[in-house]
């Protein structure tokens, strides 16, 4: 007779044990994976969409990590959307910025500066409609420039336009603005800021204050969906004064959201255009050995540390020195963005019109000089503002490590960008990081950064800085107004040692390598004309 | 009585407005900065805030602020967004369509996976669908769903290319694309849904299969098992889901959030995570009250399902 043997039963638990070690390792692979793989970092080059030929994209799909456009109506545009590289497409712009420190004509055609600096002339390109029709003209251009010198439209061009006393319009093609002080930035106001920008009056007037959400202007795209800091889908129109140079019929701007999703878009293929205006180091190592995709940058601005020298223990240049000497921007560069986002000594970004060069004689890194300092004072602590962002917070993070290495005991309050300038200005800070709005030239930039009262450190004004950058402002050539920004920026840097520069933040466009004709001139990038 | 119910439901909405819409113009009013900040940024110049201030009506006190914006209310209007001039109903309802769709296409996805697997798993305990739903439900709880998410792009959109990564498709640009579109994120949305139905389900059939009198009554008239299984037991079941449904309706707005900032959506999530950092205060009323309103309603079609399912509570009586 054959015995028949059973297996012996399994435990009750042994299913439940099983189930769970299963699903436990599936967790755990899940996790391995996205964590490194989420920007491919140690991943294989990725493979992007195949590349269209040249001529052959009907629709180029273009994101903008963080873009918003809460209004397209430029003398209404805020701080955080100020239309570029959006505003080109839809209205073009009076002069555009190129290389070499150079303006180029588009909708103006030329320009002249009297000798006294008082009175700018512009030509403008004539027989020009706006999309509805309405003829481009001078009195088109003065009503626009006078609605963005309206303070109650609290344009982002406030500033640079604040020179200007009246606008006449000796013709139908020629504007002329007369100045209150001579004015060394118009250039850059009419070519790099929302007062380039110009709206069809007819429009404007028509649509009063919802004017933002369907704009009209006369660039080489017209609006045909808004859905509001999401998607902005435009088209090309047959009135165009430059149509022959516009190869894509359709165009769409979807905004980003600053993660890894944006990456694997233009992975896949979904957009063929990726912008990262604030700089993604770990993005941008990707792309530069990724096959199928071209990178360009322009560094637009530099990280800063700012230092409150009206409140302890700023108040205090010896504590202010202790700082500069215990930064190691370098060891930042490398550890945090791969040498991606150079160290530097310098608050402009390399990339602006008018770039000054490094500050001769801005203090290097010296971790025994800043002991000894901070051994002077008897010890250092303070509160630092940082963002909030996890970018921010690391950097915030990595100059905190640095510091304790001289004594410095720092506790980091992280901030939202809101919360950080009402901080600023209330006073309500010792120390604090920090990077301003791109601007296209230096002088302006810096204006708003060193100069008094300063947007960033109210507590600092130095009247010889203040000087120096009225003279830079004033002074129509480039080079000169380097000069004079260079002299305050050593004040403001090396005397009164208030202002800490770490590394420079590019701007960054990565593209599809058949996308061809996208033109990234400074900090600028023009896309009309692209194929 | 059902009448007489829907009516109390719709009255209980008014205090529950109130409540949420002045816990919420508090809780922005205590955050610092304003939207005046938002718009000038770096350009605020303690003037150029002030005169803005003044233009947007924030330098009225909190209570006539919120006053206003309430009698606004009363009268049928949701204002205007601080930043755009868009009508917070237009700005609403542009976006309300996205968030609805993600939540609608997710609780599908859900309840169709959910529902047979969880049937299976009672019919067999411990046999193979009862272990699978166990392990897939594992994951749903115990993985953030920005990283299914984000897992899901790589495998599906960058991988494989089935689906696109980011972004949305409206209806008008075809149906395929919008399901495409709207495929991956409903998908990371339901893993977590799936979870708690198909565990819930489980364990109620699983229990009414062991204990219940009339499945043993139904079994010795000679149904078959499939039959009571179907006819009897999931439907006493459901009382049970249909509440989690219901109660899962405010999670499932909340949750809308995070995953419509991974997969970059126009929907009411992302809406509300801008308005909040930009202060721009009628917009993120206008999206509490939306999604209040949505949960009473949520709420109040739960109990009216009820009545249809149980004839007990149709005609007054206690339910289950």
């Amino acid at each position: 007779m054959t015995t028949v043997r059973k297996r012996p039963p399994r435990p009750p638990h042994f299913a439940a044990a099983r189930t769970y070690a299963v699903g436990s390792l599936i967790v755990a692979m899940m996790l391995a994976f996205v964590g490194p793989t989420a920007y491919g970092a140690g991943h294989p080059a990725s493979h992007p969409a195949k590349a269209e030929k040249s001529g052959s994209i009907s629709t180029l799909k273009w994101m903008i990590d963080q873009e918003s456009w809460p209004t397209l109506d430029p003398a209404q545009a805020t701080w955080r959307g100020t239309l570029q590289p959006v505003g080109a497409l839809i209205y073009g712009q009076l002069f555009k910025l190129g290389s070499k420190n150079l303006y180029q004509p588009d909708l103006a055609t030329g320009y002249k500066l009297s000798s006294d600096g008082m009175t700018f002339t512009m030509t403008l390109r004539p027989n020009v409609t706006f999309q509805d029709g309405t003829p481009f003209n001078a009195a088109a251009v003065k009503a626009s420039l006078t609605r963005d010198l309206s303070p109650a439209l609290h344009c982002t061009c406030l500033a640079i336009l604040s020179p200007v006393k009246s606008i006449t319009t000796p013709s139908d093609t020629t504007v002329q603005l007369q100045f209150s002080r001579p004015d060394g930035t118009i250039l850059e106001a009419l070519s790099g800021t929302t007062a380039a920008y110009v709206p069809s009056p007819t429009a404007v007037s028509k649509e009063g204050q919802t004017y933002g959400l369907n704009p009209v202007g006369a660039g080489p795209y017209r609006v045909v969906n808004n859905a509001v800091s999401s998607s902005l889908t435009l088209s090309t129109w047959s009135g165009y004064w430059d149509a022959k140079n516009v190869h894509v019929k359709t165009m769409q701007v979807l905004s980003g959201n600053s993660g890894p999703s944006e990456w694997a878009t233009l992975q896949s293929g979904g957009v063929q255009v990726l912008s990262l205006p604030f700089g993604n180091p770990t993005v941008e190592k990707e792309a530069i050995s990724a096959p199928g995709l071209k990178v360009t940058k322009a560094f637009a601005y530099s990280g800063l540390v700012y230092l409150n020298p009206g409140k302890p223990p700023f108040n205090n240049i010896l504590a202010r020195k202790a700082v500069e000497y215990a930064t190691d921007a370098p060891a930042i560069s490398t550890s945090l963005y791969y040498g991606l986002q150079p160290a530097t000594a310098q608050l402009a970004g390399s990339g602006m019109v008018g770039y000054p060069g490094i500050v001769k004689g801005y203090p290097k890194y010296n971790l025994a000089k800043a002991k000894s300092m901070v051994k002077q004072l008897g010890g250092l602590s303070f509160t630092l503002n940082g963002g909030n962002t996890p970018s921010a917070i690391q950097e915030s993070e990595a100059l905190k490590k640095e510091w304790s290495q001289a004594g410095i005991n720092v506790t980091i309050n992280e901030l939202s960008a809101v919360a950080g300038i009402a901080a600023d200005e209330a006073g309500n800070y010792q120390a604090a990081t920090g990077a301003y709005a791109t601007q296209p030239a230096a002088v302006s930039a810096l204006a708003n950064v060193i100069g008094c009262p300063s947007l960033f450190d109210p507590a600092y004004c130095n009247p010889q800085v203040n000087a120096l950058l009225a003279q830079a402002e004033s002074t129509p050539n480039v080079k000169r107004q380097a000069s004079f920004v260079r002299k305050a920026e050593r004040i403001a840097m090396v005397t009164d040692a208030t202002f800490i520069p770490v590394t420079e933040v590019p701007e960054i466009t990565i593209a599809q390598k058949g996308v061809k004709g996208l033109v990234v001139a400074h900090t600028m990038v023009y896309a009309s004309g692209v194929s | 009585m059902l009448l007489r119910m829907t009516g109390k439901r719709l009255l209980q909405l008014i205090p529950v407005l109130l409540g949420v819409t002045f816990i919420t113009f508090a809780i922005l009013n205590l955050l610092p900065g304003n939207v005046a900040l938002a718009i000038l940024g770096q350009n605020a110049t303690p003037q150029a805030e002030r005169e803005l201030e003044r233009q947007l009506g924030l330098n009225h006190p909190f209570l006539v602020r919120y006053g206003d914006w309430l009698n606004g209310l009363f009268h049928g209007t949701l204002g205007r967004s601080l930043e755009s001039h868009q009508s917070v109903a237009s700005i609403l309802a542009q976006r309300f369509s996205v968030s609805l769709e993600l939540i609608i296409v997710a609780l599908l996805i859900a309840l169709l996976t959910a529902i047979p697997l969880a049937v299976l798993a009672a019919k067999k305990p411990g046999g193979f669908a009862d272990r699978f739903a166990s392990v897939v439900a594992m994951v749903g709880l115990s993985v953030p769903g920005f990283v299914i998410g984000l897992a899901l792009i790589l495998l599906a959109a960058v991988k494989v290319k089935i689906f696109p990564a980011t972004g949305f498709s409206p209806l008008s640009s075809g149906l395929i694309s919008n399901l495409r579109s709207i495929f991956l994120p409903a998908l990371s949305l339901s893993f977590v849904l799936f979870a708690i139905y198909s565990r819930m389900l489980r364990a109620d059939m699983a229990e009414q299969l062991a204990t219940e009198d009339y499945v043993v009554t139904a079994r010795a008239k000679g149904i078959s098992s499939w039959a009571v299984m179907m006819r009897h037991v999931l439907r006493n079941s459901m009382f049970g889901l249909i509440t989690v449904v219901g109660l899962n309706l405010g999670t499932l707005l909340g949750a809308t959030v995070i995953i419509e900032t991974v997969f970059v959506l126009p929907g009411l999530g992302s809406l509300v995570v801008t308005s909040i950092t930009d202060k721009d205060s009628p917009v993120v009323q206008g999206v509490v009250v939306l999604m209040a309103v949505a949960v009473v309603l949520a709420n109040l079609l739960t109990d009216l399902l009820y009545a249809v399912l149980d004839p007990r509570v149709r005609y007054g009586q206690s339910g289950r």
